[in-house]
């Protein structure tokens, strides 16, 4: 669910990006006040739990596995509002350390995922498990929540891409930013996660749960019963969250409802749901039912590919990089791995993708000390001329403008000595497959009505389609690779540094500081544990005994990190700490800092003018 | 001499029922070393955490430089600055005690709790840094230290307070044989400067070569035996029953024999080893 750059509009990912700053603030005072000094080794164990969490390996079904948020998990533990902040912290720091999840969207997946999931996972935990002391009424209470917190935000992430087709496209009917329009989006997140994610999310919440509730069950005490005015919020929140099912439906029962409605309802032209359903009657005559319209057919034909290739695609890619690990294998003695079909096993799979990640933090902090051009700026003028442009990039309306900021990457990448091919290779092979796959489709007549170029009776594709597609591709390919070069020229430390100096508050750093180191301890535990595992298994065990281990391991996460918490504070009063960081390094400015934030904004300018004049409107 | 520190009667319990510590009565003396020893779980680390002022008894007292040391005093911030300035706590794990982003911001960060001026934190985190040969990983994280470094940094760290007591939990855990011998001379330098040091351990041999007193906590969390490394050591039935030492059998040549045998990194079978 970590919507990478591109795909967002900016109305849309400027509007999430300033709603979150309030809602940070008042979490940030709340937790303040319950927490108090101890706020910030507590926000970032919580950070770094948060991430490991999705470091698991968790086997669903039929051999295939999948990863959990843990987000209603971390509600549930410390409560929605520091939820908020731990998971917002740790989204941060896998979009600035990992590329995980873009810049300009980080507004929009901290809205998704450290704010719907917490507040419905937590009331809605709350609500089903009521007073009762019953752990297993707990733990099935815990599972409902993860699964419909989840899913709550799929849905509101379906309604961010499903609504870009509506807030830009050109007078031909290109799509600019995400190109399925909210009929085919909404359906298509929902049922990704109805049917896979949401699952995963459950398996693990309830599995942690009934592990803590069995060795640590203070930590999952109740805080004090909340007022029942809150429910009356909860169900409110809820409400708001079902609107946009809703108002696909106004007047119909849900599921019902046919063109008209939609065409009332959204002004979304059903022209295309027209044609969809007119296709299927004649693919399958005889399945026409009476009574359900045949536009609502094509809808759901629509959802239903949609879901299709999104899964789809999430697993080919997901194959396409597992393949590619298993050909580099790194230095893994053979002896350790064991038969049973070739494929790892879930025990190596997870320590191979935690020693992954290590080692990508250790090699970022390489590249970013090499004496390139980008490294050799002050950490502050560098993050912000980078997403400057990384905004320019989302503003842009041409291709061919896009094209030219691919190449202002490339030259960047080059200039400060990162390794050219690699670097391609990392921002084409994820992100811009990904996007090409996602907005292939889109192309097709079907989707995007308008002059046909390659004729494939219905599969034709247009003119508007393709541009759209190739318009997603190359901005999303853009903004990854200004976001890489962030991940790439950074030191942890220096954006730190950054941030402190940009007047972000002490607290904010200090915990992101602290999170960070707190991953990579815990990710080396994790390591651990699962190597140790791997060594002393025989044979492959059943999914149901898998599930069982891996849900323990994360308890014992959970303890782990509570407690290194405690250790942490102490350490921290045992010297004199009062609340406040202050940090002796105050960077200055260089003429080369503001010689390159000059040329930067004049690129910037042109490169948006440029668009204006030649750009489609 | 003054007492730095004086326990009466002391107990703490974490879990009602389960004491921690009970029964101390302990006073450490200006200038004193003194070595902690007691098997895992004998409640090394919670004394040590109450003579840090973090934890504090559930009955009995205690009280530091001639003040009682309770959660109350240690709200009043010129209180709580005078005792965190003149105690420093070097934690057995380098990792949960590196909290900052790089290591000169970790040399940083007590003189700036204290509110000392910028000038004199530089100077201090330039002396400790040259003291403990640590000026080249100044600028890097935390966690791409080895753990020697990670160790020293996390010692700078305390030493930039300037602390006249240095609390050690198990200091030589995780280190190589050099760094240990490193550590025994850092040790001897702050004998000279008259600085006390409680270090807990169940390093016998480490305690034997810097402390001049050794407390003995035995496994139902009391004080056993306190006295010079020689009267301690000499009490090996003691030292069994408190699981310090082990019988261990070996065979030479031809005969088979048992005798005591101390465990720990870098220790000297001589010491408590004697055939």
């Amino acid at each position: 669910m970590h919507i990478p750059d591109g795909y967002l509009g900016p109305q849309t990912y400027a509007v999430l990006d300033v709603v979150m700053i309030p809602i940070w603030v008042i979490a940030a005072r709340k937790v303040k006040r319950t927490l108090k000094a101890k706020q910030i080794p507590l926000m970032a164990l919580g950070a770094a739990f948060s991430f490991v969490i999705m470091m698991f390996n968790v086997p669903v079904i039929g051999g295939s596995t999948g990863h959990a948020v843990g987000a209603t998990l971390i509600a549930i533990i410390l409560g929605p509002w520091a939820a908020v902040i731990a998971i917002s912290i740790a989204l941060v720091i896998q979009a600035g350390l990992f590329g995980d999840g873009g810049i300009t969207a980080i507004g929009a997946n901290c809205f998704n995922m450290a704010v719907v999931v917490p507040f419905v996972g937590y009331y809605l935990f709350r609500l089903v498990a009521g007073d009762s002391p019953s752990s297993s009424r707990r733990v099935v209470a815990s599972g409902v929540a993860a699964y419909v917190a989840l899913v709550a935000a799929a849905i509101v992430a379906g309604v961010e891409f499903g609504i870009q087709p509506y807030l830009a496209h050109t007078a031909s009917g290109q799509a600019l930013y995400a190109p399925y329009k909210l009929g085919v989006a909404v359906p298509a997140m929902a049922l990704e996660y109805l049917l896979f994610f949401g699952w995963v999310e459950a398996i693990v919440t309830m599995g942690v749960v009934a592990a803590l509730a069995r060795s640590e069950p203070a930590l999952l005490e109740m805080k004090p019963a909340a007022r029942p005015l809150r429910w009356l919020w909860a169900g409110i929140g809820v409400l708001i969250l079902l609107t946009p099912i809703g108002a696909l439906a106004p007047g119909t029962a849900w599921g019902e409802w046919g063109s008209k409605e939609l065409k009332a309802a959204s002004g979304y032209a059903p022209a295309n749901l027209e044609r969809l359903g007119g296709l299927w009657r004649s693919a399958m005559p005889g399945y026409a039912t009476p009574g359900i319209s045949n536009a609502l057919l094509g809808y759901l034909i629509a959802a239903v590919v949609g879901t299709a290739l999104t899964v789809g695609v999430a697993f080919a890619v997901g194959a396409l990089l597992a393949r590619r690990g298993e050909a580099q294998p790194p230095e893994a003695p053979s002896a350790t791995r064991h038969g049973g079909g070739g494929g790892r096993s879930l025990a190596r799979k997870t320590a191979d993708s935690i020693a992954h990640a290590i080692t990508e933090v250790l090699q970022n902090e390489e590249l970013a000390a090499r004496p390139g051009l980008l490294q050799r700026l002050d950490p502050r003028i560098k993050l912000l001329t980078l997403v400057l442009f990384a905004v320019t990039a989302s503003l842009v309306h041409s291709v061919w403008v896009l094209v030219a900021l691919i190449g202002v990457t490339s030259v960047l990448a080059a200039a400060s000595r990162v390794g050219v091919g690699s670097f391609e290779r990392k921002v084409w092979a994820s992100a811009g497959l990904l996007a090409f796959l996602l907005a292939a489709p889109s192309a097709m007549q079907i989707f995007t009505p308008g002059p046909v170029v390659v004729p494939l009776g219905p599969f034709s594709l247009t003119e508007p389609g393709l541009m759209g597609a190739a318009t997603l591709t190359t901005r999303v390919v853009a903004a990854a690779g200004f976001a890489l070069l962030v991940v790439w020229t950074m030191r942890w430390s220096d954006l730190l540094k950054a941030l402190s100096a940009m007047r972000l508050p002490d607290v904010v750093v200090a915990t992101l500081a602290m999170t960070q180191k707190q991953i990579l301890t815990l990710l080396r535990t994790v390591e651990q544990i699962h190597l140790a595992r791997e060594s002393r298994t025989l044979t492959r065990g059943s999914a149901r005994a898998n599930r069982a281990w891996v849900t323990e391991r994360m308890a014992f996460v959970v303890r782990k990190s509570m407690k290194t918490a405690d250790d942490v504070y102490d350490a921290m009063l045992s010297r004199g700490f009062t609340g406040a960081m202050p940090s002796l390094v105050k960077p200055r400015l260089r003429p080369r800092d503001w010689a390159w934030s000059v040329a930067s904004i004049a690129l910037c300018a042109a490169m948006l003018y440029v668009d204006r004049v030649v750009g489609p409107r | 001499m003054t007492a730095d520190y004086a326990l009466e009667g002391v107990r703490h319990e974490y879990r009602a029922g389960a004491p921690a510590l009970a029964a101390i009565d302990l006073t450490i003396l200006s200038g004193q070393h003194v070595a902690i020893v007691g098997a895992n779980g004998s409640g090394k680390s919670t004394l040590l955490k109450m003579l840090d002022g973090l934890v504090f008894p559930t009955s009995g007292a205690i009280s530091a430089f001639g003040a009682p040391l309770t959660a109350d005093a240690l709200e009043d911030p010129a209180y709580r600055r005078d005792f965190r300035s003149r105690v420093g706590f070097v934690f057995q794990e380098a990792d949960v005690q590196l909290f900052c982003s790089d290591a000169y911001d970790e040399l940083a960060f007590g003189p700036l709790q204290l509110g000392l001026a910028r000038k004199e934190v530089e100077r201090r985190v330039r002396e400790a840094a040259q003291q403990l040969r640590i000026e080249q990983v100044l600028d890097r994280p935390p966690y791409t230290l080895s753990g020697g470094e990670k160790k020293r940094v996390a010692i700078a760290s305390v030493l930039t307070m300037q602390p006249h007591v240095l609390l050690l939990d198990e200091p030589t855990n995780a280190l190589d044989p050099r760094s240990q011998v490193w550590l025994l001379d850092v040790l001897e330098v702050w004998k000279q400067e008259g600085r006390t040091v409680v270090m807990a351990t169940h390093d016998l041999s480490a305690a034997a070569e810097s402390a001049d007193r050794i407390v003995v906590l035995s496994e139902d969390h009391t004080i056993v035996a306190d006295g010079t490394p020689e009267e301690v050591l000499a009490q090996r039935e003691l030292l069994l029953a408190v699981n310090l030492i082990h019988e261990h059998t070996h065979r030479h040549a031809s005969t088979a024999h048992k005798h005591a045998h101390a465990h720990g990194p870098g220790s000297d079978p001589d010491l408590a080893h004697g055939h």
